[in-house]
């Protein structure tokens, strides 16, 4: 006789919760879109006042449009930043946060694109 | 692919440095290549590098100082990247498509959605595309898989970025070799251009009697196809799902060179049917057996994590593994090696030291220990007798972080 192994015992009554319990999945929470969604590395002091700080983990995704008023990481000078997107008008603003650090004011002719938006950020306190 | 549909094929331009470009923007206009495992050759070139008359495959030591002189800037090449790149192209290609079929790392065939305006679609895919995952890609749309291909060709070269090619205009395959043509390699296009067809479109609308003359059947149906008449559109040749050489020996083998040496052999023989499968492996198997009293087979295995097509990775390897199952002493009656795991090749790096074909033969004239030696620098491999140590190890000297594979490598965006 060979044996079989358990696989689960069923009981009568009620399944118990943990049968149904589902992980509660970060990278779900955080990546809505996930051919779109890249993570960065913060590096610098300019965004405190908008809550990221050097080396938090940015969220970032390429398919959302920036609007006014969005944390985006931009690409100025062949470089990644983070600033703010403002628009005022026909203006474009990229703008820093924190006093002492430059807002960019984008022309046409300026070397500038929006790589993405910042959805969130993982920020560690330990 | 659905019988009736529109087929479109989804090509990624320059895919290996157009990965490298979106994180590092600096690059957007500037020289860009990228070399094959072991920084041996060039396996993909930015436009810039194409204009240089670089050509794909060159042996890098052989370009290396023109690269330098225009400020190219080379990468070795970064697998974990760039799966995770063509992930992404091939989702967003999914949105688009009832149906998708992956041919190869930067390469899908797909039946659009909103059959009404093909190319309005195929157009958005395109800037969907560049905005989510920042590759560009160029997208050829057919009747069947054959028009689709040299359809994207065509939108590749003249910068549209999407073509739909169709009995109207067959004539832009007047641009095109018959090379250049899928399915049809250096020995036909020189059989077709002795007869006077040299060009594409002439492929199609010659006489169909001639070209199956010229071809056979095979070569029918791609001209056939290349008309827009779908006759056995998908792959040419069958693929195999594993390739296997061995050979019982004729008397027992005990010393260590020799069964590396019979391992050698059916290492050219598998890899002369992985060229002409186009595969690259993931799996490697090596097995021997002995005849001892108790006649055990003892196999062996190595999963790559980046597909081998290389004669002299995957020779280097089976030694490796004959070397963790070889017993001083033991009688061995027959060896063998296998591999499986395919994935289709853009490039065999091998084909630059030998050329495209023979190098089996000339493989044959020298040892495969020897030539690896050759290779690598004397000593690379010793025999088990003297105490095995493998020198060689795999040269990345420029490959770039793991941008979307390791926390300690994601790109940095500065707070200034």
């Amino acid at each position: 006789m060979t044996s079989c192994p358990l696989l689960y015992s069923v009981q009568a009554g009620f399944p118990s919760p943990v049968e149904y319990a589902e992980k509660l999945n970060l990278h779900e929470l955080l990546v809505k879109n996930k051919a779109s969604t890249f993570f960065m590395k913060a590096e610098g002091d300019s965004m405190v006042e908008a809550g990221i700080f050097s080396g938090d983990i940015l969220v970032v995704d390429r398919s959302l449009m920036p609007l006014s008023g969005l944390i985006v990481v931009a690409t100025v000078d062949g470089e990644f930043t983070v600033k703010r997107f403002v628009k005022k008008g026909r203006e474009t603003v990229l703008a820093a946060e924190s006093a002492g650090y430059r807002d960019i004011c984008v022309s046409p002719e300026s070397d500038f694109s929006v790589f993405g938006v910042v959805t969130s950020t993982v920020h560690f306190f330990r | 692919m659905k019988k009736d549909s529109p087929v479109a094929l989804i090509d990624c331009n320059n895919f290996f440095a157009s990965c490298q470009r979106v994180f590092e923007p600096k690059l957007e206009n500037h020289p860009v290549a990228v070399l094959s495992s072991n920084d041996g050759c060039i396996v993909a070139r930015s436009n810039e590098v194409k204009k240089l008359g670089v050509p794909m495959g060159a042996p890098y030591f052989k370009v290396k100082s023109l690269l330098a002189e225009n400020n190219a800037k080379v990468f070795s090449s970064n697998f974990a990247l760039y799966s995770d790149m063509s992930r992404r192209v091939m989702e967003v290609v999914k949105l688009f498509s009832d149906e998708i079929e992956i041919y190869s790392i930067d390469e899908a065939f797909a039946t659009l959605h909103n059959k009404k305006d093909l190319v309005k679609t195929a157009g958005q895919l395109r800037n969907t595309i560049k905005k989510w995952t920042g590759i560009p890609v160029s997208i050829g749309i057919g009747k069947t898989k054959t028009q689709a291909k040299a359809a994207a060709l065509f939108a590749k070269s003249n910068g549209a970025g999407v073509y739909e090619l169709s009995s109207d205009n067959l004539e832009v395959l007047e641009s095109f070799s018959v090379n250049d043509v899928w399915g049809i390699g250096g020995g036909l296009s020189g059989r077709l251009e002795r007869r006077g067809i040299k060009t594409a479109y002439q492929l199609a609308v010659s006489n169909p009697a001639v070209i199956r003359r010229i071809g056979g059947i095979g070569l029918l149906s791609t001209a056939l196809e290349l008309r827009g008449m779908k006759s056995r559109d998908g792959n040419r040749v069958l693929v195999k799902k594993q390739i296997r050489s061995s050979r019982s020996f004729g008397s027992p083998i005990k010393n260590f060179d020799d069964l590396a040496g019979s391992l050698a052999y059916h290492c050219s023989a598998i890899y002369s049917k992985m060229r002409e499968q186009g595969s690259l492996a993931g799996r490697l198997t090596v097995f021997v057996k002995s005849g001892s009293y108790k006649d055990q087979s003892i196999f062996v295995e190595k999963k790559f994590p980046e597909p081998v097509g290389d004669i002299f990775v995957i020779t280097k390897e089976v030694v490796s593994l004959l070397e963790k199952i070889y017993k001083p002493g033991a009688n061995y009656i027959k060896a063998g090696v296998m591999v499986a795991d395919f994935q289709p090749a853009i490039y065999f790096e091998s084909d630059t030291l030998f050329g495209p074909t023979n190098y089996s033969k000339q493989l044959g004239l020298l040892s495969t220990i020897d030539k690896i030696n050759l290779k690598f620098g004397s000593n690379t491999l010793r025999s088990a007798r003297m105490g095995f140590q493998l020198v060689w190890e795999s040269k990345k000297g420029m490959q770039s972080p793991s941008y979307t594979g390791n926390w300690a490598e994601i790109p940095k965006a500065f707070c200034r």
